[in-house]
This record gives C-alpha cells, structure tokens and sequence, in this order.
C-alpha cells in the first residue's frame, strides 16, 4: 500500500509539472528564417495540442487547417517551429487573438545568417516531431544579441499566485478540518 | 461571442463555489478568535457554554459590514481583471 500511494503520488506529480510546463509561457531568443502558412492535417490523437475548433479555426472538408508557421533558428544551430494559432476565449487562456498581426512581426523580423536579427519569442507548448505538435508562439520582441535572454517574469508571477493559492486552500482545509462548518455544530 | 459568453459563466460558478468557500473560512477564523478571547477573559465559563455562544453571537453581528468580510468579495473582482491584463498584454504590444 506504502509503494502504491508513492507512485500515485510521484506520478501526480510528474503530470502537474507537465501540465505547468505545457501551460506557462517560455521565452526563447531565436532568428527567424521564415514565415508561411501551409495545410496542416490534424490527427485527432493530437487534437488537444492544437487550437480548439471554437477558436475561429476553420477546416475542411478533409479535417484539414490553414496554419501559419515561424520557422526559427536558435543561437547554437538547432531549429525551433512555431505554429502561430488563436488561442481564442478558450483553454490554454491567453485570449490570443492577433494572429495575423504577430505573423507581419515575424515576417517583418525575418533575417539571413549573415545579417541575423535576433528576437525574444514568448510561447505555450512543446515541439514533439513524432506528433506533429508545435509550440504556440505569443510575442515577439527584439534583443540585442544571441545571448540577450529575458527573464520570463510572467511565468514566475504565475506560479507564484498559484503558490498563495495552494497555501490558502490549505489553510481553507486546516480550518475546516480543525473546527468543521461552526454553523453545523452551532446547532447540535 | 458564444465563447466569450461561456468563459464568463464558467469564470463566475468557479468564482461563486470559491467565495462561498472563503467566507465559511474568514467567519471560522474570526470566531475560533472570539472563542479565545473569550476563554482567556473567562477561565472559569471556558469551553463550548451558553455565555461563550451569547459572546459570540453579539460580537458577529457587526461582521457582514466589516473590512474583512468585504474584501472576500474581490474574488469575482480580480480574476476578471487578471484576464484583463493577459489580454492587453498579448494582443497589444
């Protein structure tokens, strides 16, 4: 019983990190070498990677989505894709919606490798290849060079409202398991 | 819209479950404080008798009008303007 509550417990774990790390933000400085859009199949297995359907995404007939992309290259050499979708009012809530505006930035940020114009790119998700999963690009903003990183502060500030939230549902739960409903007991 | 419309409603049932549950904990803290300062002033009527309870049903009437109780009302204010500051924040810069 000991063992089984560990692994439910380091498993409940390792899925709230992931979802932390899905959902957060991250910044990553990159030069973008291109900008398009492209018909993009989306498998309903990685559906949930992907905007949801009422986000103003429009498919067709064939299941297939118009997306816009950002093909980027990192400092040492290593490429990173960006899809570049509304999030829309839904889930994860970064109520996206100047798709079209943050791909004239890119395209206006676009850079060969002899002149390179390095950029911040604030984004949700992971690149899995073998899902065809892109991360969602948010913000674009330039820094100074390859080495410039700017600090994620919304991602910090984020997980601390959610700390103060966590410890004041605890408290909540203390309280109540301490004393219960007071109103209850008043009664009996 | 209609998702605009459905987040809002989500947002404020989220919201409602937690103020409820907010209030139930502000009103238990100000009493355990009331049952304390009752036994402390009053060794020999301590614990759960019918003068603790008189103590403690006048001290909360006072209580929907106070600070603290007013306050837990800005749980349907800040989520509000926490989505707010994200919009402006993505879409405007």
């Amino acid at each position: 019983m000991y063992y089984a509550r560990v692994v439910v417990g380091v498993l409940f774990g390792v899925l709230v990190f992931a979802f932390l790390d899905y959902t957060l933000p991250s910044r990553e400085t990159v030069r973008i070498s291109n900008t398009y859009n492209r018909l993009t199949a989306i498998p309903p297995s990685a559906a949930i990677f992907w905007a949801a359907d009422s986000a103003g995404t429009v498919e067709n007939a064939q299941g297939q989505r118009d997306v816009r992309f950002i093909d980027t290259i990192r400092p040492n050499g290593r490429v990173r894709v960006y899809r570049n979708e509304d999030t829309g009012w839904v889930w994860p809530p970064y109520f996206k919606y100047d798709s079209a505006n943050l791909q004239a930035e890119a395209t206006n940020l676009q850079s060969s490798a002899q002149e390179p114009i390095w950029v911040s790119i604030t984004s949700y998700g992971w690149r899995m290849p073998w899902l065809s999963t892109y991360p969602n690009a948010i913000s674009i903003n330039t820094v100074s060079g390859p080495e410039d990183r700017p600090v994620n502060w919304p991602a910090m500030l984020i997980c601390g409202v959610l700390l103060a939230l966590l410890v004041l549902i605890w408290r909540m739960w203390a309280q109540f398991r301490q004393r219960g409903l007071s109103r209850l007991r008043k009664r009996t | 819209m209609a998702a605009l419309i459905r987040l809002f409603l989500v947002m404020f049932v989220v919201q409602l479950v937690f103020y409820v549950l907010l209030r139930i904990y502000v009103r238990s803290l100000r009493i355990e404080r009331l049952e304390n300062r009752w036994d402390a002033r009053h060794p020999d009527q301590a614990g759960d008798t019918p003068a603790r309870r008189a103590f403690i049903a006048r001290s909360m009437v006072g209580f929907e009008r106070s600070l603290k109780a007013r306050l837990t009302a800005l749980v349907f204010v800040l989520p509000t303007l926490a989505v707010l500051a994200i919009v402006i924040a993505v879409n405007w810069r």
